[in-house]
């Protein structure tokens, strides 16, 4: 067994060393494909168990380049049940608050009213329909599951397969680690691109851009030679993770600031908190027995990228809008709440520090586009560092044809 | 049991935690963003030497509990986290090697798509 502290491989050629083709983040033909191949059929992250917790509560989820509104509730048989956001009647949506408590559904247009279940349950004059059968007239149903304490929802009225054979290797221990009744929302931001929504995820999958795009940052708090790809092939929905190592000795700017912070709890990435926090259930899941570990980064196919630390879960969702716009959206979950002034001034510096790294991690997108739209640059190179871009792209061209792009 | 830590004499440095005590990370993030680098320095320069004993004196209370001049001085003690980056490493006060911070708007909520 080597060193303790060894970091990991940055990754490998394993998937190949030839260039990318850009094709598929410019084309209307390609985006045809992601709304026909992937986001009607994969599973969509779409909402937090926590936000659905009572008999009543809903949430809403909007998939824009569908034009699919998203309605997740919980009934009174306390099951987590998702509809498509559309009244059986003239095709009014429904509800338009992102959650809210309701018992019945009612249509803001005529006053159709559907229960928890989605079954049509009054309808306002019935007798002035001829023939009319509200057994039928149910809304209608989408396939949703939970794991890890979020909700996943599919268009594809039978899932070709079940959520937890489609996010494996991440096993039992995720779902009750990420699942934990501890996490709360804590703070997110939103923000729109005139990018393709792949060059945000491709942006957060690999650690070869760390020491450059954020040389005015945390430079040095994670070297990029700290920061290891590692790819699943024979996952379904999880191509790829990276992960994020201190090095052994601080580098760069460790300012007051950062220090005072790491006095008060473990919230900031990029410094070394003071207090031993222990996470719950975090056995098999987070990578404790490195004393230079962070985070792991997964991937989800195809829109998410979920981080994994101590006492943080960090979850960054592209939405598509059309090939060249796209909604990004950070969020966070916390354990605990914040009680005193120390918390929460660690919680303050550790938003701001991600805050301004994910500025520059977002920096470069709407440029690459161009350059695409443009058709100055048609083919793009991938080290073995971003081998995640590479198993990314591979698990796009399967969904595309049926076999990945080294077959 | 610890003692109390008293309430630091500040009442010299007063002007600045006026100016940057800022009811939202928001607010402070605009003050910076508008402000001059004299000014980012003038203020980080007042409430540095006093930061990690305002910490502790804030520390003993609540957050729900502060209120008067002691939530002015914890909105001060939190703009030292906005300022932090652009006196240290950006030695200007927006970063220009980033996107428009303000084109992150905050959520209300994981499912939160009305903010923009």
């Amino acid at each position: 067994m080597g060193n303790i502290t060894e970091i990991p491989p940055l990754g490998s050629h394993e998937l190949g060393t030839e260039a990318i083709s850009a094709e598929h983040y410019s084309s209307q033909e390609s985006f045809e494909l992601e709304k026909e191949k992937i986001f009607k059929k994969t599973w969509l992250m779409a909402g937090r168990e926590a936000d659905v917790a009572k008999s009543g509560d809903y949430v809403t989820f909007f998939i824009d380049a569908l034009e699919v509104s998203i309605i997740i509730t919980k009934g009174q048989d306390n099951k987590i049940r998702a509809f498509y956001n559309a009244c059986t009647h003239r095709a009014a949506h429904i509800l338009n608050e992102p959650c809210g408590h309701t018992n019945f559904m009612t249509c803001g247009f005529h006053g159709w009213v559907f229960d928890l279940e989605g079954k049509l349950a009054d309808v306002p004059g019935e007798e002035l329909f001829g023939d009319f059968d509200k057994s039928k007239l149910g809304l209608k149903a989408v396939s949703v599951d939970i794991w890890g304490g979020f909700i996943f929802i599919n268009l594809d009225p039978s899932p070709e397969v079940s959520l937890r054979d489609y996010l494996a290797p991440l096993n039992e221990s995720f779902d009750k680690y990420l699942g934990h009744e501890d996490w709360t929302w804590s703070y997110g931001w939103r923000s729109k691109f005139n990018a393709n929504w792949k060059l945000l995820v491709d942006a957060q999958i690999e650690g070869y851009h760390v020491d450059q795009t954020h040389r005015n940052t945390i430079a040095g708090a994670i070297p990029g030679e700290y920061a290891p790809a590692l790819v699943y092939p024979d996952s379904i929905g999880v191509p790829a993770r990276i992960s994020a190592y201190r090095p052994e000795k601080m580098m760069g700017v460790q300012t007051d600031v950062a220090l005072l912070s790491a006095k008060h709890g473990a919230t900031s990435l990029y410094t070394k908190s003071e207090n031993e926090f222990t996470a719950k259930d975090g056995e098999g899941v987070l990578n404790e027995d490195h004393p230079l570990w962070i985070f792991d980064a997964y991937l989800l196919f195809p829109n998410i990228v979920l981080f994994i630390q101590k006492g943080q879960i960090l979850v960054q969702r592209t939405i598509p809008v059309s090939p060249s716009e796209c909604f990004w959206e950070v969020d966070f979950f916390h354990t605990g709440t914040v009680d005193s002034f120390g918390q929460l001034f660690n919680s303050e510096q550790g938003r701001i520090q991600i805050r301004d790294v994910l500025t520059e991690d977002l920096y470069t997108a709407e440029g690459i586009q161009m350059n695409f739209n443009a058709g100055v640059i048609k083919d793009v190179y991938i080290n073995q560092q971003e081998i995640p871009i590479r198993a990314y792209y591979h698990r796009l061209m399967k969904a595309f044809n049926g076999k990945d792009a080294s077959q | 049991m610890s003692h109390m830590i008293e309430r630091p004499d500040l009442g010299h440095i007063q002007e600045e935690i006026n100016q940057w005590a800022l009811p939202t990370t928001e607010d402070r993030l605009v003050k910076r963003m508008k402000s001059s680098m004299e000014d980012i320095q003038r203020f980080y320069d007042a409430m540095h030497p006093h930061l990690a004993t305002v910490i502790d004196y804030l520390n003993q209370f609540k957050v729900s509990d502060l209120v008067g001049d002691d939530l002015k001085l914890s909105r001060a003690a939190l703009a030292m986290c906005e300022v932090d980056n652009a006196v240290n490493k950006w030695k200007k006060p927006i970063l220009s090697t980033g996107i428009d911070t303000l084109r992150m708007v905050k959520k209300n909520g994981f499912n939160d798509r009305k903010v923009l």
